[in-house]
């Protein structure tokens, strides 16, 4: 093995991506830190309300799924763990709402990133969207259905324990 | 309220990401220059076709996928030496960007309060959706 010839194609091909990235990626965060100075995303996240309706969510979570959709799970995380003590929400929709943004997060950043690797980024943007939105409604359905299965079960088992009971 | 405070951070910040950057593309195109001079990357590549050809990636798609679930830009730095068609990155970057650095983000979810395993679970499946899905809708090679 060639480890000199290794070495130099490491550089010359890193550094090709990283010089075009910091002409892309800096503008962008830039961008990102107005908009969350500038108080938009209290603003957007009133749009953002109808994805919690759709999924039957808080109106209070709309302000996480703004933050983690534009700027990324760890912010979204943080927001939606400071919604948790203020609202009233269920197991089930905390893992609907994770499961929605884990799917779909930091969306502008990331897209740009891999458009600059020579991805199409509208197929990209809209592929992760509609997985997004498939998949929690899947999660929300399979979830109620399993649900109603088990209350289902238990009325039917309590209805059998009886005369088993009686017997003993 | 937008001051000069808010563009100095923003171009820090951005500077933080290039230099995370820097540290997964680096070690990637490293570590992907290596299998191949050492033609193990073949090796792979052959025995990881039959599987990946399902999503419409070449074997060596394996190890992308492999090095994004350490970073996504790990994943950036594997694909770029290894000469993709457009077709195959779309697909790649989709897949990457669903379901990346699965055990950390994982972490975070769980911290957050939700069930960690669901969500790496449903992660995975719509990933491996979405390569399915995208290799029948895209035309072309």
């Amino acid at each position: 093995m060639d480890w000199m010839k290794i070495l130099l194609e490491t550089v010359e091909t890193s550094w090709n991506t990283i010089f075009k990235m910091i002409y892309i990626v800096i503008p962008i965060i830039v961008i990102i830190e107005c908009l969350k100075d500038s108080g938009w995303f209290e603003r957007i996240a009133n749009k953002t309300q109808r994805i919690t309706k759709f999924f039957k969510l808080p109106g209070e979570s709309a302000l996480g799924i703004t933050v983690g959709l534009l700027v990324g799970l760890t912010f979204g995380s943080g927001v939606i763990m400071q919604m948790k003590e203020e609202a009233n929400i269920s197991r089930m929709q905390l893992n609907t709402l994770f499961i929605f943004i884990g799917l779909c997060h930091a969306i502008i950043e990331e897209t740009i990133l891999f458009t600059t690797v020579g991805a199409y980024g509208a197929v990209l943007l809209l592929n992760r969207i509609t997985m997004a939105f498939a998949f929690t409604a899947i999660y929300i359905i399979i979830n109620t259905y399993v649900r109603n299965k088990a209350l289902g079960n238990k009325h039917f088992n309590v209805t059998k324990k009886t005369p088993l009971n009686n017997r003993g | 309220m937008i001051t000069k405070k808010t563009f100095v951070q923003g171009i820090k910040k951005g500077i933080k990401v290039i230099v995370e950057l820097s540290k997964y593309i680096i070690p990637s195109v490293f570590a992907i220059k290596v299998l191949e001079h050492s033609g193990l990357l073949e090796r792979i590549s052959a025995f990881m076709a039959p599987y990946m050809s399902y999503i419409g990636l070449p074997g060596e798609g394996a190890l992308i996928l492999l090095f994004g679930q350490v970073s996504m830009y790990g994943a950036i730095g594997a694909m770029i030496p290894l000469g993709l068609t457009a077709k195959q990155i779309t697909i790649c970057c989709s897949m990457i960007s669903i379901c990346h650095a699965i055990i950390l983000e994982t972490a975070i979810v769980t911290k957050g309060g939700a069930n960690g395993f669901l969500n790496a679970g449903i992660r995975f499946l719509a990933a491996v959706a979405t390569g399915v899905v995208l290799n029948t809708i895209i035309p072309g090679v």
